[in-house]
């Protein structure tokens, strides 16, 4: 088995900054872009300028030359896409989140069980450095039983794009909470080993990005103003799992308060706190021996770039796929009940489940939200 | 199409047990319901055998295969949900078809098997139309042709018909009726509606607390349920039931007096606490009770409150006019009520003194203590089959 990913010609849907931010990384992986595809001609004239590659209008087009796709739309084409690939057998790189809404998640997820293509939601900051050393030791048990995880990812000021897809309700499906809250979603859940969810309880606002005041000092993309802007720019949230395991939420593009992407993780020996944006890793614990004493250890770590490692992760889960589907090739050429071999002990696509109760806690707060009433996760 | 095995599956989360030790065989071809109250652990058995859960103990077979821990695509399994999760950019034809056209089946065997299935639920000419363009009804059934054109061995239903309206889904339930007759697949049905239970399945399976409590044709589990669990689930409105105390000459409690042949109930012991239940139409007015063969003695009430059901008039008793009312319990608990059933054109109105009698053959006594059934009928002679039933699980 070797690291070559030179025969997976990979396709990117969706050019914006995000599409063009993945093909960077594909060349610095040596994974051939092959093509792209947009429904905007300027977003199609710019990519094959900078990449000199075939750029189509029809996602189908593309399909017939790629063997993976990076899919990076407006959350709520991410369902077309993802599921046309699967039917032709491209594997896909799915932006988070997974849809903009839970009954779409629901339907990719159920698309993505059936399929045997691999399929991955791009949730870049599980591949940190920071979050994999912790992640190291708490399944070693280093921090004992895991009990509460405060997720902060909080923007001072920092609506992407006013105006632009992100901030339309009909097409991300939610704002700060459906942008940022699931990433903070998920390393939570990730570092609690995705537990049962039992409930959510949470708040949904909307405070700075409908001013015209809106003062800023950057942003992510053109700002068009406050017109149209129909979603939250922060929120707050409790979500209960099982064995009164707890995370609590804060997440804002825009609040009266300096940015925060600190997580404190914390068990029955130990506790965890990082901060995405500073890195660095620090562990609090305490202990009797010699003199009752309190202990915290730094621990330095090198800043990687997730994006790549996440892709790094998703090729060669591909390349697995592959080798394994050139080995059972043959064995079954009926398909009758869907019998082919290959990934039948785990089908590998749990990213995509674990990115369904993501989506579904987001789903959640929303709701709470709106009902001002706590939301109970059934059976 | 093939028969399901479950042996000895249990599946617990961290802190729930929500399938607690369940082993059942269904036939091929057999249409089974599971049925219980929300969070009775229905829904999980059915994920086992669907592959969306693994469980912690115990295998599942589908035909001779132990599928435990393949992967759902692998088990020739079809599911249908209570959401209709049709692909909203692609048209009817696409919908139905994309299970196949992930196996790569050629473009005539595609168009043969959807225009096959198409035909079964009635889609006809209808093809082209996208989701948005049809009412609930036709979105299900196009979700149903779906599970058609795979051709699996067993169907999957989890609550298809919850989100339908009343009048359609009465209708739905005839029409999978029909579609397990013409194809003859076995179907694993989950619903937390009697009626659906009753009314379509071979069996119904009767879950409670992640436990099964019966497996047994619909009937057998209305007029011989296995305990007080069954006894009180299946049936609407629910059967009555009077906690009293086994004597030498039968049952007696504060309201409620039955005379039996000791010998009836060999296993008890004198002393004991025993549960008797009567269904509301099993209930029966004097000077009504001609057709009663074996009546009790005569118990003495006031109507107290009436519920025309149009059809039926639901009749609710008080047994001692000195007791309190109890109106806050239900009927089934409090002890000096009974519900009792008569038809709209009988004569009895809200405080009317009456005396009525319960039809001994229909007479249920169950150990209070376990809430086993000891005896279905208090009728002398016995016919052989109103014992415990064997399907009965532990409990």
């Amino acid at each position: 088995m070797t690291d070559d990913r030179s025969n997976i010609e990979t396709g990117i849907v969706g050019l914006g900054n995000i599409g063009q931010y993945h093909a960077e990384r594909l060349r610095e992986l040596e994974v051939p872009l092959v093509g792209g595809m947009d429904v905007a001609a300027e977003a199609r004239r710019r990519f094959a300028r900078r990449y000199n590659v075939d750029v189509y209008e029809d996602h189908q087009e593309l399909y017939e030359t790629v063997d993976a796709v990076v899919i990076t739309t407006p959350n709520k084409y991410h369902e077309e896409y993802a599921v046309d690939a699967f039917e032709q057998g491209i594997h896909v790189l799915l932006e988070k989140p997974l849809a903009h809404d839970y009954e779409s998640a629901a339907r990719i997820a159920a698309a993505a069980r059936e399929t045997e293509s691999v399929c991955m939601v791009g949730f870049n900051n599980r591949f940190a450095n920071t979050v994999q050393i912790l992640k190291n030791r708490i399944d070693r048990g280093e921090l004992g039983d895991i009990t509460h995880v405060e997720a902060n990812y909080v923007r001072r000021r920092g609506i992407p794009g006013r105006g632009s897809w992100f901030t339309r309700r009909q097409i991300a499906g939610g704002g700060a909470l459906i942008d940022l809250g699931v990433h903070a979603v998920d390393l939570a859940l990730y570092l609690l080993e995705y537990p049962r969810v039992t409930e959510v309880s949470g708040i949904a606002r909307s405070e700075f990005g409908s001013r015209e005041e809106y003062a800023y000092l950057e942003m992510w993309g053109e700002d068009a103003g406050p017109r149209g802007f129909d979603v939250d720019d922060s929120a707050t949230a409790f979500v209960r799992c099982a064995e009164g395991r707890t995370v609590s939420l804060e997440v804002a593009w825009a609040t009266n308060r300096p940015a925060n992407h600190e997580f404190v993780v914390r068990g029955s020996d130990a506790a965890a706190r990082f901060d995405l944006l500073e890195g660095g890793l620090t562990i609090h614990s305490a202990s009797t021996k010699g003199s009752s004493h309190l202990e915290n250890t730094s621990i330095d770590v090198r800043q990687n770039d997730t994006h790549t490692a996440e892709q790094r992760a998703f090729f060669d889960r591909v390349r697995r796929a592959d080798e394994e589907t050139d080995e059972t090739d043959g064995s079954d050429e009926s398909g009758e009940n869907g019998g082919n071999g290959g990934n039948s002990e785990d089908s590998g696509n749990e990213s995509v489940e674990q990115a369904l109760l993501v989506q579904e806690v987001i789903d959640g707060i929303y709701r709470s939200s709106d009902a001002d009433a706590t939301v109970s996760f059934d059976e | 199409m093939a028969r399901v095995q479950l042996e000895h599956i249990t599946k617990r989360y961290e802190d729930v047990t929500a399938v607690d030790d369940v082993s059942m065989e269904i036939e091929d071809g057999e249409f089974v319901t599971f049925v219980g109250p929300s969070g009775c652990g229905k829904s999980t058995t059915m994920e086992t055998v669907a592959g969306l859960t693994k469980p912690s103990d115990g295998k599942v077979y589908i035909g001779d295969r132990e599928v435990t821990n393949l992967a759902p695509k692998d088990r020739g399994v079809a599911m249908v949900f209570q959401n209709i999760a049709l692909f909203p950019h692609m048209d009817v034809f696409e919908n139905i078809s994309f299970g196949l056209r992930l196996r790569k089946y050629d473009d005539d065997e595609v168009r043969r098997r959807v225009e096959q299935a198409a035909d079964i639920v009635q889609l006809e000419g209808m093809l082209d139309r996208m989701p948005d363009e049809m009412s609930g009804g036709q979105r299900q059934r196009v979700a149903i042709a779906r599970a058609i054109v795979r051709n699996p061995d067993v169907f999957l239903m989890d609550e298809p018909l919850a989100n339908l309206d009343a009048k359609l889904r009465v209708h739905m339930r005839t029409e999978l009726q029909r579609l397990h007759r013409e194809l003859g697949t076995t179907i694993i049905y989950v619903t937390h509606d009697q009626a659906e239970a009753m009314t379509m399945s071979n069996r119904i399976a009767v879950l409670n607390e992640g436990k099964l409590q019966q497996l047994a044709p619909p009937l057998e589990c209305y007029n011989e349920p296995a305990n007080l669990f069954v006894a009180g689930f299946i049936g609407s409105p629910s059967m009555n039931f009077v906690e009293g105390e086994f004597t030498a000459t039968g049952f007696e409690s504060d309201n409620v007096d039955v005379a039996f042949e000791p010998a009836l109930v060999p296993s008890v012991e004198r002393g004991e606490t025993l549960t008797l239940g009567v269904r509301p139409e099993d209930v029966h007015l004097v000077e009504t009770a001609d057709g009663v063969t074996e009546p009790t003695g005569e118990l003495h009430a006031t109507a107290d409150v009436l519920e025309p059901m149009g059809d039926e008039v639901f009749v609710y008793l008080l047994l001692s006019e000195d007791a309190d009312r109890s109106m806050e319990q239900e009927p089934a608990t409090a002890p000096n009520q009974l519900l009792m059933s008569v038809t709209p054109d009988t004569d009895i109105h809200e405080g009317k003194e009456v005396a009525v009698v319960l039809d001994r053959s229909k007479i249920h006594l169950f150990e209070t203590a376990t809430g086993n059934a000891l005896r279905h009928g208090l009728t002398e002679r016995s016919d052989g089959d109103s014992g415990p039933t064997a399907t009965e699980a532990d409990s």
